[in-house]
């Protein structure tokens, strides 16, 4: 019988006070604090509100609908052909698979906005039902590689308590996450006075790379669980947060105001915008899955559910801060649905796997196959798990996630401090997954570089869901000795097709 | 806190100290889950400290305050990390990395030695330090939805290696 508890739990994990020799450590720093310079500090800027008589009308614009109040103001932007610079760089990035159906349907903002001496501009809005995609660039005075290279250092203080010369954390390069961190931009876009793009801050969505050391180019993918009307004025922040004085956009630090307001016609992708009915799919006795949005839009396929995660009465601190958090009774995640469209094709979500927003979780999958004109939900249940298992890493060798499923091992790559790995996906999926974790090893089950830590980024082909992982390595030269991929499983997956659901794509 | 974070800021040692002893024991907890070595996990906290002095007037949001220490701290142990296992084969540390508890068996010191790092942090950052699923995600820079199921997972994985270990008392007994 198991006395398994979260007491046994806590008991197990508490590696008990602070050691003496350890204070002793803390207390030589704190001796010496005198000595070490504090960097300068951030002086938030009074932010000047601009607010364009324009925008006040279309916010009741947007409430009265209808393209001739909006060709009133001016500037209303159609979806049309056309190249868009971000792809012309040499840098892969996870929205390449895009790249066509971007091009197919973009509209040339080139617009500009300079506060504090940075200048913000989009060049590009690719945007339908329930996507909206920016494509600009950030340029600055301030070198952005130095910035991103100083983030990437740290300085050791040995048993002496001498402080080292700062050394970077890794040598592999500025990646795209470590530029977006330096600079400190995560757009969002405020339409009809919300604000999307503000949960949705995985690293797949934000996609950037120095074009020279003072240009930032970027790429973001904002989802619109929502949905986007045809016809808006939609409002761009290079970044955005709150707190108790109001609204504030940061880039490098420095406080400021760069928003661009841009009038969307997105009409032209009405007619092949194709939505499901929102609301609870019964699904036997796992229960339902309260469906709030199903939307496949030429930019991409949304699902979001309410998967009903609540706080549980009585637990978490006497204050009731930080109760645990439970599913309601009755109630499914998208972590425990696999969704096939009527051709037999499963959809796959990206990974990294969607948001949550609030109670509801947001997800993006590939897209059903043309013609489609139903979708099937099929109750999956989810067993074992955890188990570490190697494969040797050879083109057509499967990880096996579970039964049935996983990836079949594509390509693999190799250059200068690099490894990439490409897998192509079979067998049912749900989403919520953390992701694969896949350790490239040599042929004693080790990492390659001694370290299960080695960076590592996870892009999905948004039109197959191909996976592609790349590792970055702090050695010099192509990464050598490569024999086996060592993963953990996901378990398996049992489908309940007796009591799937198939609803019609209306 | 907010109080003290802004003396800091503006080069309060005794502020900073104050804040960094009301912190130490959730650090040492993170450091010791990822390093599983008191001498280790007492170098990443030393360098944490320095960093966080050095860097606190660029912190702009207070509230992030713990979640920011927090990375700083794993940054720095997934560093000392990295170098230990550059000069040790991987086996040799974990066998290492267990506590020698003498209240403890053996089965129960395999247990927290069997769990990966990663399953050691994400439970002490929740069960042990009480962060909120929203700032693990932060921290860890993952979803909240990811921080979920990795918690799920994690719990279950102890659980089962606990079980396990249970198992293997009662046979001998």
């Amino acid at each position: 019988m198991s006395h398994f508890n979260d007491d046994i739990l806590r008991s197990q994990l508490d590696p008990g006070p602070l050691p003496e020799q350890a204070q002793q450590k803390l207390n030589r720093i704190y001796g010496m604090l005198d000595a070490v310079p504090q960097a300068k500090p951030v002086r938030p800027v009074r932010l000047r509100w601009r607010r364009a008589a324009a925008l006040a009308v279309a916010a009741v614009l947007a409430l009265v609908g209808g393209t001739v109040a909006l060709a009133a103001t001016g500037g209303l932007m159609p979806m049309v052909q056309g190249i868009i610079s971000f792809f012309n760089g040499s840098q892969t990035t996870n929205l390449d698979s895009l790249q066509p159906v971007f091009e197919a349907h973009n509209a040339a903002v080139e617009q500009s906005v300079t506060d504090q001496d940075i200048t913000f501009t989009v060049e590009n809005v690719s945007v339908d039902a329930g996507f909206v995609n920016i494509f600009g660039r950030i340029t600055t005075g301030e070198s952005i590689g130095a910035l991103a290279r100083r983030q990437n250092q740290i300085s050791a203080v040995d048993a002496e308590g001498n402080i080292g010369e700062p050394q970077p954390y890794y040598t592999y390069g500025l990646p795209s996450w470590n530029l977006v961190r330096a600079v400190g931009a995560m757009p969002v876009v405020r339409v009809n006075g919300q604000i999307y793009g503000f949960d949705n801050t995985l690293s797949d969505s934000m996609n950037a790379y120095l074009e020279d050391d003072h240009t930032l180019v970027f790429a973001r993918r904002i989802l619109v669980p929502d949905g986007l009307p045809d016809t808006f004025t939609m409002e761009i922040l290079p970044h955005y947060y709150t707190d108790e004085n109001g609204e504030h956009q940061s880039l490098m630090n420095h406080e400021g105001d760069w928003t661009i307001s841009v009038e969307v016609d997105a009409t032209a992708a009405r007619e092949a915008v194709k939505t499901l009915a929102a609301g609870e799919i019964p699904l036997g006795d796992a229960g339902r899955l309260d469906l709030k949005h199903f939307r496949w839009s030429p930019l991409g396929t949304l699902v979001s559910a309410d998967e009903h995660v609540e706080a549980v009465p009585g637990t978490g601190t006497a204050d009731g801060a930080f109760p645990d958090y439970a599913q309601a009774a009755g109630y499914l995640g998208l972590d425990r649905v696999a969704i096939r469209d009527d051709q037999g094709n499963w959809l796959y979500p990206m990974i990294p796997a969607g948001y949550d927003s609030g109670a509801d979780h947001v997800a993006e999958y590939t897209s059903p196959a043309q013609g489609t004109r139903s979708i099937t939900f099929v109750p999956a249940s989810l067993s074992g798990g955890g188990e570490e298992k190697t494969v040797l890493a050879q083109p057509g060798q499967k990880i096996e996630l579970g039964k049935d499923y996983g990836y079949v091992i594509e390509r693999i790559e190799t250059a200068a401090q690099t490894l990439t790995i490409t897998l192509t996906p079979y067998g049912p999926r749900t989403a919520g997954s953390v992701g694969l974790e896949v350790f490239p090893c040599g042929a004693g089950g080790q990492s390659l570089d001694g370290n299960d830590r080695m960076a590592y980024e996870a892009v999905t082909d948004h039109i197959t869901g191909a996976v592609t992982l790349e590792y970055y390595f702090d050695m010099e030269g192509e990464p050598q000795g490569l024999e086996q991929l060592r993963y953990f499983t996901w378990g398996d997956l049992t489908l309940d097709e007796a009591n799937a659901v198939t609803l019609l794509l209306e | 806190m907010d109080e003290l974070i802004r003396r800091a800021r503006r080069g309060d040692q005794e502020a900073f100290v104050t804040l960094m002893e009301r912190n130490k024991q959730s650090l040492w907890r993170v450091a010791m889950a990822v390093l599983h070595d008191p001498d280790d996990a007492a170098d990443a906290m030393q360098d944490t400290v320095l960093e966080a002095w050095k860097n606190l007037p660029k912190l702009v949001k207070t509230e992030y305050f713990t979640t920011w220490l927090t990375r700083i701290l794993l940054y720095n142990s997934y560093d000392i990390l990295r170098k230990r296992r550059r000069e040790a084969p991987a086996q040799t540390l974990r066998e290492e990395g267990a506590e020698q508890r003498p209240d403890d068996t053996l089965d129960v010191q395999r247990t927290m030695a069997q769990l990966a790092e990663n399953d050691r942090l994400i439970l002490t950052l929740f069960y042990m330090n009480d962060l909120p699923v929203r700032a693990i995600a932060r921290v860890l820079a993952i979803s909240e939805g990811a921080v979920r199921v990795r918690l799920t997972r994690a719990r279950e994985r102890f659980k089962r290696a606990y079980e396990n270990g249970d198992d293997r008392k009662e046979r001998r007994a």
